[in-house]
């Protein structure tokens, strides 16, 4: 695995890079590759045109040797004629005359060549000087060679040049004359300097290192010339050149010369012109170097051009490859296992890692272009944000815990790391955000807590919660009380000892359950994870195991009421006796144990907590010596009360079975005094106690849920009492009022129980009275009004009983399908004496005239209340003043009496 | 050809300055007295006596005629008129004859003969020292 994922990793990189490489490389190759194209270019046009330039100087110089060589040939030739001319008109006339002074005639004439460069002479037989037109020192030529051939034979002849008297070289051309038997006479000879034949040399053509020169066929210059340089009687230091009609390139005379040479006709001579080649392609050299060089400098700026931009580009592209392995690393950096998230300045989002995608849920496309808010949990207030950007704004960063949501909908919390990137003014220009989730870290936290708060084994909250615990229900409970309940396992220790400690366990962790499931749900379970910030908003309770088999329980939000309390708590510790006496299943054993139980009550923080734990122990310890499977009470008078109170439910609940209960009737009387109905009120005649009055045995019936049935057996009694009247004529039309309470009227079926006991009994709808009390109709204002309003449809009247002792709220009176109001009797009673009663009932009686109710003043003791009531307008009264609550065979004898023909009568009044 | 105006204008300061130093023999160039007037520049004068030139500036025919190779009178003419000495002269003719484009003028034996021949030829003009003018010639006026 390892060598597979290294081998990997190290192979990735290069693979890249060689790709990277192949794209930068052609375009890095592009520069050198297309400059030197160029140069090629360059230089192929450089050589072609040196080339073309060459061959068209060589033929120029080819060309002009030949036309030189031409202009040459016949420059010589004509002057050789000339030359022979003048000999022959010389020995012309010399032969025809015979007179030497023919010279000096021909010459005034000017018919011989000019006396400037040309001198001709004429010589006798002997050789003897005869005459001249120039001035010669040679007075006698009968040794040299042109005198001694002439001798033989007439022959236009040119020797090779001799100096004469001044040391000038001359050329001498000779023809023999003859006597007039044709016998040798002499001859007749022109001499002329041998420069004469290389004056034509022109600078213009020849330059300055051209040649031109006259060549004997025994190859010896008669006259050459080199540039300036005259020269005569040169063997020619070139290869034979008898007859050279074209020209070529030789070399002599120091260098290459294009050469062409003449063969003259009809003389031994040869004309040769020559060129210096070096002088002749000097143009082309020129030109040559002209173009080599801009080739040269042009190339030099080529590839400078190239360099620079190579080195540009290298540099670019080291650049590049900086920036892309930047890149890299920042992408590999991005690419951590810390979820990170890129937003841009208005925070929508740019970019994220899959650390982010894998935290939160959300891919790349689900989430760019979105804002952050879609995380939110709503866990936060608007006031957390605020702080965090103003924080962000102000130092740059923040950091801290957010919950945030995934896209599963699931929260979690996260430690955030929110950084702003400026830009180079400070401008803010992305945001970078990284968290990560510290959910686990919260669980160990929990975990953490849990440990060190609740009870590995049955995971109660252990001692040091629950003391927690109970402190915060002291100091939140001031006016209710709470209760502090030890639970003790009896012989515990037995089971540990026979069973072993793994039962033992078993068995404490089942207890632990039982206790937990008995309570009012709160949270003596820890709660992990998610939901932080939950506060419970009602009291709940906490059992807590502290050790052993010891177990505690905090009751809180219990009764204001000592004695009450002290029952709650009593009935719920009776609930866990029940509950831990049933059998529990130890793997297949099945096993039964006991509890003891030690309880004290607490009210605020009026005693201390330790005091609380000891009074509770004792509680316990006492109970244990009771005889155990019992609960007792810290507080031993408390603990009468207790009992006697346990002893009066169980009588209540015989009574029900014995049937000790009686109704008593109280007539209801009109203002003319007869009686139109009565109140039905219950009596308990308890066998060794006597008569109970309800005040004692309401309540206790209303904790011990006999009120339902004690409530139901009221309602259909006088239900049978109401049938039972319609029979008889003096009691056929009297109404009859029945109290229901608040737990009974509240049952879901109430509407339905009312309606079968009417039907049932067969009594009158009409005739029956449902009297409420004001605390009743405060919870649950709807359902209260639907069941009046479909008791009302069936023609069950109701009135409101004690109106004006609670919180009368004239707003739901309105709402209500009311008949009755009544008067309560504290406020009848001081009718007479006390003003602000007096304006009560005035008032009570004003608004129920206004809400068109009617109204019955309960408690009327004498006739003056009486008065006053009536002047008030009140027209139903009940009281001792006319009857007090009596048996039923005593109110049907009253009300055969109060039947409205008779004067009803004080006379019943009794007391 | 500007260095050559050069050469020969140095040439003519120099000679100038030669004729004011000794008292060298000064060269006229003449024509005939039959001529009513003559004005020609130095230049002029040489380039009819060089050849290149048959005509007066009026378009008449010009003959120029020298005297005697070698002579005084000769050498400080043209080297008076044309800045050349005896050599290049010799040289001039040799290749001028040589390529055939010209012939050197008759020679007159010497200034009387000069004088005759010009006197006779209206056409002609020639050379004499200044002092050994007469009645048959006419100094042709230097016009520079």
């Amino acid at each position: 695995m390892i060598a597979s994922g290294s081998a990997k990793t190290s192979n990735d990189p290069p693979k890249r890079r060689a790709r990277l490489s192949l794209i930068a490389e052609p375009y890095a190759l592009l520069f050198p590759v297309f400059s030197l194209l160029l140069l090629g270019a360059i230089w192929a046009t450089t050589l072609y045109l040196v080339n073309t330039e060459r061959s068209r100087a060589v033929q120029y110089a080819l060309n002009l040797a030949n036309e030189m060589s031409d202009t040459y040939e016949a420059q010589v030739i004509r002057s050789l004629h000339e030359i022979d001319h003048d000999l022959k008109l010389v020995k012309y006339s010399l032969e025809s005359e015979g007179n030497p002074g023919v010279l000096r005639k021909l010459n005034s004439r000017g018919l011989l060549l000019p006396d400037l460069l040309f001198s001709t002479t004429i010589y006798d037989r002997s050789g003897n000087l005869v005459s001249s037109t120039g001035k010669t020192d040679a007075k006698n030529v009968a040794d040299r060679a042109y005198f001694r051939k002439q001798m033989q034979r007439d022959m236009f002849w040119s020797g090779l040049p001799q100096k004469d008297g001044d040391g000038k070289e001359l050329l001498h051309f000779s023809r023999r004359l003859n006597g007039s038997d044709g016998s040798f006479n002499g001859i007749v000879s022109v001499s002329v300097p041998f420069s004469y034949f290389v004056s034509g040399y022109e600078k213009s053509q020849l330059g300055e290192q051209g040649i031109i020169g006259l060549l004997g066929t025994d190859g010896i210059f008669r006259a050459k010339r080199v540039g300036k340089a005259i020269s005569v009687g040169d063997r020619a230091s070139l290869p034979p050149l008898n007859d050279q009609q074209t020209t070529t390139l030789l070399a002599w005379e120091g260098m290459q010369r294009f050469t062409n040479a003449r063969k003259l006709y009809g003389f031994p001579l040869i004309s040769v012109v020559a060129l210096s080649e070096n002088e002749k392609l000097s143009g082309f050299h020129r030109n040559t170097y002209r173009y080599e060089w801009t080739a040269a400098i042009v190339s030099a700026f080529l590839v400078l051009f190239t360099t620079a931009l190579l080195r540009i580009s290298w540099q670019l592209d080291a650049t590049r490859k900086r920036a892309e392995q930047n890149l890299r690393i920042a992408a590999a950096a991005f690419e951590s296992q810390e979820a990170m998230m890129i937003t841009d300045a208005d925070t929508v989002i740019l970019q994220i890692n899959s650390a982010f995608t894998e935290s939160t849920g959300y891919e790349p496309d689900e989430i760019i272009g979105k804002t952050p808010r879609i995380l939110k949990s709503g866990y936060h207030d608007a006031g957390f944000y605020r702080a965090m950007w103003e924080e962000i704004n102000t130092r740059g960063a923040w950091q801290g815990e957010i919950w945030d949501r995934r896209k599963d909908g699931t929260v979690f919390p996260k430690w955030t790391t929110i950084s702003a990137v400026k830009d180079e003014r400070g401008v803010v220009t992305h945001y970078v955000s990284s968290h990560y989730d510290i959910t686990e870290r919260k669980q160990s936290e929990q975990k953490i807590k849990h440990l060190a708060y609740f009870d590995q084994l049955t995971g109660l909250p252990n001692r040091t919660l629950l003391l927690d615990k109970l402190k915060e229900s002291m100091s939140k409970a001031q006016d209710a009380y709470g209760a502090l309940l030890f639970i003790d396992l009896d012989n515990f220790k037995i089971l540990n000892d026979t069973l072993g400690h793994h039962m033992g366990d078993l068995l404490l962790k089942q207890v632990g359950h039982r206790l937990a499931g008995s309570v009012r749900a709160g949270d003596m379970v820890a709660r992990l994870g998610a939901e932080p910030e939950v506060k419970p908003s009602r009291p709940v309770d906490t059992v807590a195991r502290l050790g052993g088999d010891e177990f505690v329980l905090v009751l809180s939000g219990l009764s204001r009421d000592k004695i009450e309390a002290a029952s709650q708590t009593e009935a719920i510790g009776r609930k866990i006796l029940n509950t831990l006496n049933e059998p529990y299943q130890l793997n297949d054993i099945e096993y039964r144990i006991t509890p003891s139980i030690g309880a004290t009550l607490f009210l605020g923080q009026q005693s201390a907590i330790e005091d609380l734990m000891k009074q509770a122990d004792l509680a316990m310890y006492r109970s244990k010596a009771m005889g155990r499977n019992g609960v007792c009470f810290f507080d031993p008078a408390m603990e009468a009360a207790m009992v006697e109170r346990a002893a009066l439910e169980e009588d209540l609940r015989r009574a029900m079975e014995e049937n000790q209960f009686q109704l008593y009737y109280q007539a209801q009387i009109t203002k003319d005094g007869s009686i139109i109905g009565a109140e039905a009120l219950l009596r308990w005649h308890h066998p060794k106690r006597g008569m109970v009055p309800p005040s004692e045995f309401i309540p206790l019936a209303e904790d011990s849920k006999l009120i339902d049935a004690l409530g139901h057996w009221v309602l259909e009694s006088a239900c049978f009492q109401l049938a039972a009247w319609s029979e008889q004529h003096a009691t056929a039309q009297l109404s009859l009022s029945v109290n229901v309470s608040a737990q009974q009227f509240h049952q879901h079926d109430f509407v339905y129980q009312v309606k079968s006991v009417l039907e049932r009994t067969g009594a009158d709808p009409c005739l029956l009275q449902l009297e409420l009390t004001e605390s009743l109709l405060l919870a649950n204002m709807e359902a209260v009004i639907e069941k009046m309003t479909a008791l009302k449809e069936i023609g069950i009247g109701f009135s409101l009983d004690d109106f004006g002792t609670g919180y009368s709220s004239l707003s739901y009176l309105k709402r209500l399908p009311l008949d009755h109001l009544k008067i309560d009797r504290s406020f009848v009673r001081d009718v007479l004496t006390n003003p602000s009663d007096a304006a009560i009932a005035n008032t009570i009686i004003a608004l129920a005239k206004t809400l068109g109710l009617s109204v019955i003043a309960e408690g009327v003791e004498s006739e003056a209340q009486r008065i006053f009531l009536e002047h008030a307008g009140c027209s139903i009264y009940q009281g001792y003043f006319f009857c007090l609550p009596i048996p039923l065979e005593e109110f049907e004898v009253f009300a055969k009496k109060s039947s409205p023909s008779t004067y009803p009568g004080h006379l019943f009044q009794r007391r | 050809m500007k260095r050559k105006r050069y050469l020969g204008l140095s040439f003519f300061i120099y000679m100038l300055s030669l004729n004011g130093g000794a008292a060298k023999a000064d060269v006229v160039a003449v024509v005939s007295a039959k001529r009513p007037v003559c004005a020609l520049s130095r230049h002029q004068v040489s380039d009819i006596f060089l050849g290149k030139t048959v005509r007066f500036v009026n378009g008449e025919i010009a003959t120029p005629i020298d005297l005697p190779n070698g002579s005084a009178e000769r050498n400080e003419f043209y080297a008076k008129f044309s800045g050349r000495s005896e050599a290049q002269i010799l040289a001039y003719w040799a290749s001028m004859v040589f390529t055939g484009r010209g012939r050197p003028p008759r020679e007159a034996q010497d200034d009387d003969e000069m004088k005759n021949l010009l006197d006779n030829d209206p056409h002609s003009i020639g050379y004499i020292e200044r002092d050994k003018m007469d009645d048959r010639v006419r100094l042709c006026k230097d016009i520079q």
